[in-house]
């Protein structure tokens, strides 16, 4: 059997595991938004996420930092990237645009924002 | 233009332009703790058998380089950063190659930086040759460790990818080992 690198799993088993903070960053290059007018200014970076158990679920996104009216939050901008693979509940492969769109719908509802502020809060000192 | 090749199909003024362009790029702009001689970033891995892969603009100067090594022969990830692989098994096979010292930062452009170079023309050409000449060379598959905002442009060229584990800050850059599917 091809090692494939990926973790397969069943979207039941993803969503039954737990995930931790690993890391978060911002990007060295931060734009001023344009031609948006309820924007001031959008940073931008990333955050990485880890499964709590073996074996290791690793998965990252890029986020887009939006301040309006005085309130900051943080906003997933495009898909994860990931090791995983999901499965049907008869365990066949869903694909890679399969699994991105069901951990699209998964993340829509994850509460990363507060470790993340969290984490960039504290390396930006 | 982009020339593909190893140390013996190169010039040698086109691989002193390598090794020039990557201290640039790898030691002053981005701070790695990698090793210079005369002006020069190499290492134990830039052999006779290596392939790179340059990027050269119309007045010859370096944009862009890469480069590639079967995973049956020594290797980055294999001899240096096998942690980032998470105890799975260390690639070894003559159809996987790795791609590492990906750059593609515009020293002649306003604006290049270490980010953004990873959604430049230039990256995308580079990487989408390197697959070619990785292919061309019997890979299957490359694996990569590389910045983890090399994602960025693997989503943009429409390249099939995964990681192959979580990334890992080491010497203060976070970095990680992706798979790239060639097919």
């Amino acid at each position: 059997m091809v090692d494939t690198g990926y973790v397969y799993l069943t979207l039941d088993e993803f969503c039954a595991g737990t995930l931790v903070h690993l890391m978060s960053g911002v990007d060295q290059e931060c734009h001023l938004a344009t031609g948006t007018g309820a924007m001031a200014t959008a940073i931008t970076g990333y955050t990485e996420w880890v499964s709590a158990a073996a074996p290791v679920l690793t998965i990252g996104w890029d986020w887009q930092m939006i301040a309006e009216e005085n309130v900051v939050r943080l906003e997933r901008v495009g898909p994860p990237s990931s090791n995983v693979m999901l499965l049907s509940p008869g365990r066949r492969e869903l694909g890679h645009a399969g699994t991105v769109a069901l951990l699209n719908g998964y993340l829509d509802g994850f509460d990363w924002q507060a470790a993340t502020l969290l984490h960039i809060g504290a390396r930006q000192g | 233009m982009v020339i593909a090749g190893s140390p013996l199909v190169l010039s040698h003024n086109i691989y002193s332009k390598i090794g020039q362009y990557r201290q640039k790029v790898f030691i002053e702009m981005l701070g790695w703790d990698l090793h210079a001689h005369d002006g020069m970033e190499l290492d134990q891995f830039d052999r006779p058998d290596t392939l790179y892969m340059v990027s050269q603009d119309d007045n010859g100067s370096v944009n862009g380089c890469a480069r590639l090594l079967p995973t049956n022969q020594p290797y980055l990830l294999g001899e240096v950063f096998p942690e980032l692989m998470q105890g799975l098994p260390i690639p070894c096979s003559a159809d996987i190659w790795e791609l590492s010292r990906f750059a593609a930062v515009d020293f002649n452009a306003p604006g290049g930086s270490a980010l953004a170079q990873f959604s430049s023309g230039i990256a995308v050409q580079l990487l989408r040759q390197a697959i070619v000449c990785a292919v061309e060379h019997g890979a299957k598959r490359l694996i990569t460790v590389s910045p983890i905002g090399i994602e960025r442009l693997l989503r943009h060229t429409g390249v099939h990818a995964h990681r192959a584990g979580p990334p890992m800050i080491i010497d203060g850059h976070p970095i990680f080992a992706c798979w790239i599917e060639v097919e």
